[in-house]
């Protein structure tokens, strides 16, 4: 216990700085979020992703169940993301979302993601 | 031919104090009987080693440093654009003619003067680094260490960070291989009497010009210092950054020799930066 509180004191300690830094492509990093229908049960999704100067690259659930981007895209204009993924069975993910708190390390990606058909809310945070 | 100059100016400095001490001279006299002597100050050549290599910094017994840029924003070299000292621009629909933008880098960067830069990593105390340190109103010197072979920016800005070039004729970096960093990793060599310096392997986690020009991990900079004469510092930086400007780019701008000693300074989160007792 007395760990834990330490490791969340160092965490709290460290926020400042965390908060404030990668300034770079908007998209680049490790992102971390939710999805599922509203009030019902939510799944955890890790996105990380990678602009290459003319791509943007990335995967989400990075491990053994890895799904890999097929196409990435953002609009400047108003910040809109559109990302196509696909499972090794198969399935398209498409996510659609709007970058918020863009001048934030922390920022935002919130909109939509659809898989299996269904159109699930979805909301990531850039770790 | 230094040495005479020198005196030549020391002279014609206390010429004008004693003219202005005297009471002999209106103010307007002594300043301008100073401004005179300054002038000739300017003419001076630039100092050198004994083996003729050009000396970036004081000569024995001397104060000063580089300040007052010509510029406070990198701008591509030949594009005149009003912005003040933050490098805020006066008109924002100049934006697309500051630097060869992708889309996603004008419009953050547009993003970013419009909100008149509140996100910019300095007010955190994040260190600026890249040209943009060069464009600090606090100066910096170049001290050339020439047992280590290696040229050390001393800035008066940030925190009073320094970063370090070296001259030995080592190979830059390979982007996949070193962990990126505020200052990036500096190789310099001499062509004639300019200091050319190959600078990569920066994150991007700071700005690295005022106004808020984006960059990425990508970038790299060819940097030249040239001291034309004894109070003037040419700095030319080419910006080669593909995953943020459509083609490399080139910033130029002078710097004057400031007598006397960089100011004290600290940063203080959430305030400006703060001057110490000097």
């Amino acid at each position: 216990m007395k760990l834990l509180k330490s490791a969340l004191f160092i965490f709290a300690a460290a926020l400042p700085f965390l908060a404030s830094a990668q300034e770079g492509y908007p998209l680049d990093g490790t992102w971390r979020g939710e999805w599922g229908q509203a009030g019902g049960e939510q799944t955890l999704a890790v996105v990380v992703m990678n602009w290459d100067g003319t791509t943007i690259n990335g995967r989400i659930n990075p491990g053994r169940n890895t799904i890999n981007f097929t196409s990435a895209s953002l609009n400047a204009v108003g910040w809109s993301a559109h990302i196509e993924a696909q499972t090794r069975e198969g399935e398209t993910i498409v996510i659609d979302g709007v970058l918020s708190e863009l001048g934030s390390y922390h920022r935002k990606l919130t909109g939509t993601w659809v898989s299996g058909g269904v159109e699930n809310q979805l909301v990531l945070t850039r770790e | 031919m230094n040495t005479t100059l020198r005196l030549k100016t020391l002279s014609l400095l206390i010429s004008a104090c004693l003219l202005a001490a005297c009471g002999g001279s209106t103010t307007e006299e002594s300043t301008a009987a100073a401004e005179s002597a300054t002038a000739a100050a300017a003419a001076a050549p630039a100092p050198r080693f004994a083996d003729g290599t050009i000396l970036f910094d004081r000569m024995p017994g001397e104060l000063g440093y580089w300040g007052n840029p010509s510029l406070h924003s990198l701008m591509e070299k030949g594009v005149e654009v009003p912005m003040n000292e933050q490098g805020i621009l006066s008109n924002i629909d100049d934006a697309a003619k500051v630097a060869p933008f992708m889309d996603w880098s004008l419009a953050l960067y547009k993003h970013r003067q419009a909100n008149g830069l509140q996100d910019d990593p300095v007010n955190v105390c994040i260190s600026p680094a890249g040209p943009r340190h060069l464009q600090d109103p606090k100066g910096f010197r170049m001290v050339q260490d020439r047992n280590l072979d290696r040229v050390y920016l001393m800035f008066g800005g940030g925190n009073r960070n320094w970063r370090h070039i070296n001259l030995d004729g080592r190979e830059p970096p390979n982007l996949d291989e070193v962990q990126s960093t505020f200052f990036g990793y500096s190789n310099g060599h001499f062509e004639g009497d300019t200091l050319v310096v190959d600078s990569r392997g920066f994150n991007d986690r700071f700005w690295f010009s005022n106004g808020g020009l984006p960059h990425t991990p990508a970038l790299v900079l060819t940097e030249r210092f040239t001291r034309t004469d004894h109070d003037t510092l040419v700095y030319n930086v080419t910006i080669n950054d593909p995953r943020t400007y459509t083609r490399t780019w080139e910033a130029e701008w002078t710097l004057g020799w400031v007598p006397g000693d960089i100011e004290e300074g600290f940063c203080e989160e959430g305030r400006p930066l703060a001057g110490v007792a000097q």
